[in-house]
């Protein structure tokens, strides 16, 4: 079997074992959550309608909630196998290339594997978002003969409160002056802020992280559908019929709730790739600063190399770590786990986001580790993990 | 606290007018003040459970008969010319309304006796 058509099998085989895992877990998730109608329907009207309602917002949540796990493994291993594969299309041992022409146009096109990693934030939250969109727009409509609603409009405003926006518009704020920051420093000669120097046939160069305008363009896309799937979650959760049998101020303490949720893992995921972003930044400034980093004294072609630019790029590293500790923070903020059962909850959740973050590291290792550059030919990159690539004349 | 509207789809008032009805006394009774908003007319027709057209329909006749009025940017409010009684009839209507549920009259007995007074002549 041609390497392409590997990677493609094990790709869709990887896809639908995380379909297949996320509906059973899903099935698992809406029974376990189920709490059964006192003597089936006998209750009255709006206490079957009400039970209804919060039976599907439980499982649209516990949905959500198990999507963000379950995506990300799913995405380190697709990611993981994908980078294992451009390596073997890429790279060139004794001269020769490794992979097929085929091969070398995909990993031509959409780089080595960083790219999908970079963005796997931005689109696990995009999952999450498109889970709670499809539960706002299945939500339980009135039934019966007698209906009821309240003469007041809902403002998604209202509801969101004025801190959550603030922040959230911050972390975007900040990611687009890094971003841009990040496409001026890059090398104008390469649009692509991979392949760096052109230094003629046989060198040698690296690829890395920085964030210019290869992964600084993706990342707009994929923030700007973010941002649109979010508004139109959030207008959904003002509009959707209220909770029969509640009362208003019951009803919007539970729309107060699901935005949070919302509003908690799209800061969340924004403050992730911020979080990235700065750290890869950081670490480019840092090895900036010190002599004979070629890989990074290429990308970072305007970016002057000197002891003031090696402190930044600590600081703006620093800086990193303090977002990506504040987004959590706000995030265990924002959904407020009040109940045993929630708590309970959100330790195995916290549990199986570890050993799912272990997993995918050990994988992602393996990978790196399976196929061994000659080092007669090629030449490692310096200050990056990524594998080396050579440079085209 | 909020007005509410209720209604009935097995009635044989049609439910755009039992809209209409309970919006227009909702404004005659000062529930809904001159320039208050009305919801959307699809997130009114979500939380009835009706078409959209149904609530439409309503939100058309109130607005020919100035009760409300649509603008393009703030949506559907009470007009500032909507007319309102004054304060000491909206107070006898609620004294009315309170003696009638004192006595254990229905709502449909107590609007008969108002629709019987109003058919006497003057």
């Amino acid at each position: 079997m041609q390497p392409s058509m590997f990677v493609v099998a094990v790709t869709i085989g990887i896809i639908a074992v995380v379909v297949a895992t996320t509906g059973g877990l899903a099935a698992a998730a809406v029974q376990l959550t189920k709490r059964r109608l006192p003597a089936g329907s006998q209750g009255s009207e709006p206490d079957v309608l009400a039970a209804r309602a919060r039976q599907h917002d439980r499982t649209i949540t516990a949905l959500a909630w198990w999507w963000l796990p379950v995506g990300s493994v799913a995405g380190a291993v697709v990611s993981g196998i994908y980078q294992g594969w451009a390596f073997n299309q890429d790279g060139m041992i004794d001269g020769q290339p490794l992979g097929s022409d085929l091969g070398r146009d995909i990993v031509g096109w959409i780089g080595d594997g960083t790219l999908g990693l970079v963005l796997a934030p931005l689109v696990i939250g995009t999952g999450f978002l498109a889970i709670h969109s499809v539960g706002e727009r299945t939500w339980p409509r009135p039934t019966g003969s007698t209906r009821h609603a309240v003469l007041e409009p809902r403002s998604v405003r209202a509801l969101v409160g004025p801190a959550l926006p603030a922040w959230g518009t911050a972390l975007v704020g900040a990611l687009l002056a890094v971003l841009f920051a990040g496409a001026i420093a890059a090398d104008p000669r390469d649009s692509t802020g991979i392949v760096v120097d052109s230094c003629g046939q046989g060198c040698v160069a690296g690829n890395g992280m920085w964030p210019g305008a290869f992964y600084g363009v993706a990342l707009l896309v994929a923030l700007a559908a973010l941002g649109t799937l979010t508004g139109l979650v959030l207008r959904a959760i003002a509009r959707r019929p209220a909770v029969a049998g509640t009362t208003q101020a019951d009803d919007v303490t539970l729309r107060q709730t699901a935005t949070r949720r919302v509003l908690g893992v799209v800061q969340l995921v924004v403050g992730l790739t911020l979080a990235a972003a700065l750290m890869s930044m950081g670490d480019g400034l840092w090895l900036k600063g010190r002599p004979g980093q070629e890989w990074i004294d290429a990308v970072a072609y305007e970016v002057p190399s000197n002891d003031a630019v090696a402190t930044l790029g600590v600081g703006v590293m620093l800086l990193g770590i303090v977002v990506l500790l504040a987004s959590l923070a706000t995030m265990v903020r924002s959904i407020r786990p009040t109940s045993l059962r929630t708590r309970k909850a959100w330790i195995v959740m916290l549990a199986c986001g570890l050993l799912a973050a272990l997993g995918a590291a050990a994988w992602l290792m393996a990978q790196g580790n399976s196929v061994e550059p000659d080092p007669t030919s090629v030449v490692p990159s310096t200050s990056d993990s990524s594998p080396a690539v050579e440079a085209t004349p | 606290m909020s007005a509410r509207l209720e209604v009935e789809l097995n009635s044989s008032v049609p439910v755009y007018e039992q809209i209409r009805a309970q919006v227009a006394a909702h404004v005659a009774s000062g529930s809904l003040a001159p320039g208050d908003r009305l919801p959307p007319i699809r997130t009114l027709a979500s939380d009835l459970g009706l078409a959209p057209g149904t609530v439409a329909r309503a939100f058309r006749e109130l607005e020919a008969a100035g009760v409300v009025v649509t603008r393009r940017r703030t949506g559907t409010v009470v007009a500032d010319h909507a007319q309102v009684p004054e304060l000491k009839v909206r107070r006898a209507a609620e004294r009315y309304v309170a003696e009638a549920r004192a006595a254990g009259l229905s709502d449909e007995a107590a609007l008969d006796l108002v629709r019987g007074a109003l058919l006497a002549p003057t």
